[in-house]
């Protein structure tokens, strides 16, 4: 194992190079590995960048502090996801205690006081950047269980399995919350369809 | 990934998600990271928190839960104290005299299953008695003893009637 260069280790040979001998530069390379699709990943689920980036930087801490509790019977992009994936759900749990207080309740007689959103007029659809918010603010209406599965089977393109033991349900309902959350988005970006 | 076994209804939502921009970490991610990772070292942990936290909580809980819900069902009852103006006066009967203690005991008898009546001599016994010793002179303690000999024979006269 010595001979081969670190960067050639699988994830899990790395993540036990950095078990037994502490190597930080196994964990470096694991960084390496897994920051862009987390913070794609985690992205996508919470809609804000800085978030993201400060969830991916508490994943890997984690992972850091946290080293010996990972055991090699599951793949090690299975743990790393998980534990990002809750991170980013209690973020998202945050949130909501936080926004506790919609604007609708400030009626004096329960009228709705909703913000009209100009963005989603389809003629302003034809800006790819604007294309690209309108479809991240589609994904951020879709439930959080369905969003979750629907990122990580469409957009990291991991499979059925693998999302099931991040997610720890069965499979059949992954596929069943996937297919849910695709057909809301579905409803939601018709317009774009258009293109 | 398999599109082939995709739902075909979702091609185009799936074609859209696709086609996404991959978001990555800013160039400065793992310098930021480092930083993080050395300020979590170093940084003490609360004792308060350790205290509180849930692989300490749930046990302390769980303890305190059952504590209460065993003497919530399980009612230990209170040793019930006697109400002093029903219960009858406990009776001293090495001060108490032959008919007279029999007469005074009728009651308590009618009342009470197996209440021995004790006559007495008339003898008063002084022992485990609680009261102050007097030095009296000669003179007092014969004018005591001839006081004495009064009332029994006070209390033998009423008796014969």
């Amino acid at each position: 194992m010595t001979d081969r260069n670190l960067s050639d280790y699988t994830d899990e040979e790395l993540i036990l190079e950095f078990q037994q001998n502490n190597t930080v530069e196994a964990f470096e390379i694991l960084v390496k590995r897994y920051k862009n699709p987390l913070t794609n990943y985690v992205f996508r689920f919470v809609g804000d960048i800085e978030t993201s980036t400060d969830i991916v930087q508490e994943t890997m801490v984690k992972v850091y502090r946290n080293k010996d509790s990972y055991k090699s019977i599951a793949k090690f992009s299975t743990w790393i996801y998980t534990i990002a994936g809750n991170l980013a759900k209690t973020e998202l749990q945050r949130r909501k205690r936080r926004n506790f207080f919609s604007i609708s309740s400030y009626g004096e007689k329960n009228e709705q006081f909703d913000i009209p959103d100009e963005q989603y007029r389809p003629d302003r659809i034809t800006d790819s950047g604007i294309k690209d918010e309108i479809i991240q603010k589609a994904l951020m209406n879709v439930s959080d269980a369905y969003r979750d599965m629907v990122i990580l089977r469409d957009i990291q393109e991991l499979s059925y399995e693998e999302i099931a033991e991040i997610t720890g349900v069965t499979v059949g309902t992954v596929k069943s919350r996937i297919n849910r959350g695709r057909a809301q988005l579905q409803k939601m970006l018709k317009d774009i369809y258009k293109e | 990934m398999d599109e082939a076994r995709e739902d075909p209804q979702f091609e185009d939502v799936i074609k859209v998600l696709k086609g996404l921009p991959k978001i990555e970490a800013h160039p400065a991610f793992e310098m930021d990271l480092k930083r993080r990772i050395n300020r979590a070292a170093h940084k003490p942990e609360n004792p308060l928190r350790r205290l509180l936290s849930p692989s300490r909580l749930v046990p302390s809980a769980a303890v305190a839960a059952a504590a209460i819900m065993i003497l919530f069902f399980f009612k230990i009852p209170a040793p019930q104290p006697d109400d002093p103006l029903s219960v009858d006066p406990e009776v001293r009967q090495d001060l108490l005299s032959g008919a007279s203690a029999e007469k005074y005991m009728f009651d308590r008898m009618e009342r009470s299953d197996g209440l021995q009546i004790a006559s007495s001599s008339g003898n008063i016994v002084k022992s485990g008695l609680n009261f102050r010793q007097i030095n009296l002179s000669p003179e007092d303690k014969q004018k005591l003893q001839q006081l004495k000999e009064k009332f029994k024979e006070w209390i033998r006269s009423s008796d014969s009637e």
